[in-house]
């Protein structure tokens, strides 16, 4: 993939990783289609829609602000190849650092995420997601 | 394909995105290596370093040098070795032909003989201005520690 776009993709998750971890809900909403699906190894039946991935978004930002961590979403060993409709398949790594209030961080999560993106209302939104928890068999 | 040749709004492009993420390996690169005067020269002559731990933001490059030349010294004096990783660089036009810069960084300790550990989780703001030789120079910083959010 050309240094344009794959540019434009590494910004991309730097935000789109930053509004959730700044529990901004409604920003990170806007980084997916309308008809967006998310699925993981430990759920294979995907969340299907903004409407439902805003439920469980904002369950786990409510969730991170009871227990008083923070978190941190880290990607990188990010792959890209545009596919023939257009979009572009991206797989990356991502790793979780947790912060808890007044502790020290770690490592909390280490996942491969796969990630379908389209141009749509002049910027590039996740169509489908795909999530492999290291930690889930 | 289409999409790469369109124009990206609230995308900065590929060329000046490179030199931003040598920029803060060069720069972190020298506060690591404790070189204090090199490091201050990073920022601009009136240049604000601020953290969520100090009240007061350093202001100038000789209190910005002190802070660091500081925080070497302790780190000496405790055998340790921190290094800086910055990622999830985040990049927006700002006024001037500047650039609102915005990473996570990890502060990687080592003791002497020991196992690194991941000592500190943050969030850096940056305001870069252009330098006329095509780099860049930090106006402000203000680092928020995850811990203390």
């Amino acid at each position: 993939m050309e240094n344009a776009t794959y540019t434009q993709l590494q910004q991309f998750y730097a935000e789109h990783m930053s509004a959730i971890d700044d529990g901004e809900v409604e920003r990170w909403l806007d980084t997916f289609t309308d008809d967006a699906t998310i699925a993981n190894n430990a759920r294979p039946e995907p969340a299907r829609g903004r409407a439902t991935i805003a439920v469980v978004a904002h369950r786990l930002v409510a969730e991170a602000r009871a227990q008083r961590v923070v978190h941190r979403h880290w990607t990188g060993m990010l792959q890209a190849v545009w596919l023939p409709d257009g979009s572009v398949q991206a797989t990356s790594y991502a790793m979780v650092v947790e912060t808890p209030a007044a502790g020290s961080p770690h490592l909390w999560r280490s996942t491969r995420c796969r990630d379908t993106l389209v141009r749509s209302g002049g910027r590039w939104r996740i169509r489908e997601r795909y999530v492999r928890h290291d930690d889930v068999g | 394909m289409a999409a790469s040749t369109e124009t990206s709004v609230g995308f900065v492009d590929a060329a000046v995105h490179h030199r931003v993420q040598q920029f803060y390996a060069e720069q972190m690169q020298l506060l690591d290596r404790g070189e204090a005067e090199p490091w201050a020269r990073t920022f601009t002559e009136d240049g604000v370093f601020g953290t969520s731990v100090d009240p007061e933001p350093a202001r100038g490059r000789a209190a910005i040098a002190a802070g660091a030349a500081e925080a070497t010294a302790r780190l000496a004096a405790d055998g340790v070795v921190h290094r800086h990783w910055l990622g999830m660089l985040h990049l927006r036009p700002a006024a001037d032909g500047g650039l609102h810069a915005r990473s996570y960084a990890l502060v990687i300790r080592t003791p002497k003989g020991g196992e690194p550990v991941v000592w500190r989780s943050c969030v850096c703001e940056d305001l870069l201005v252009p330098t006329d030789g095509g780099g860049w120079l930090v106006r402000e910083r203000h680092v928020h520690r995850d811990d203390l959010s």
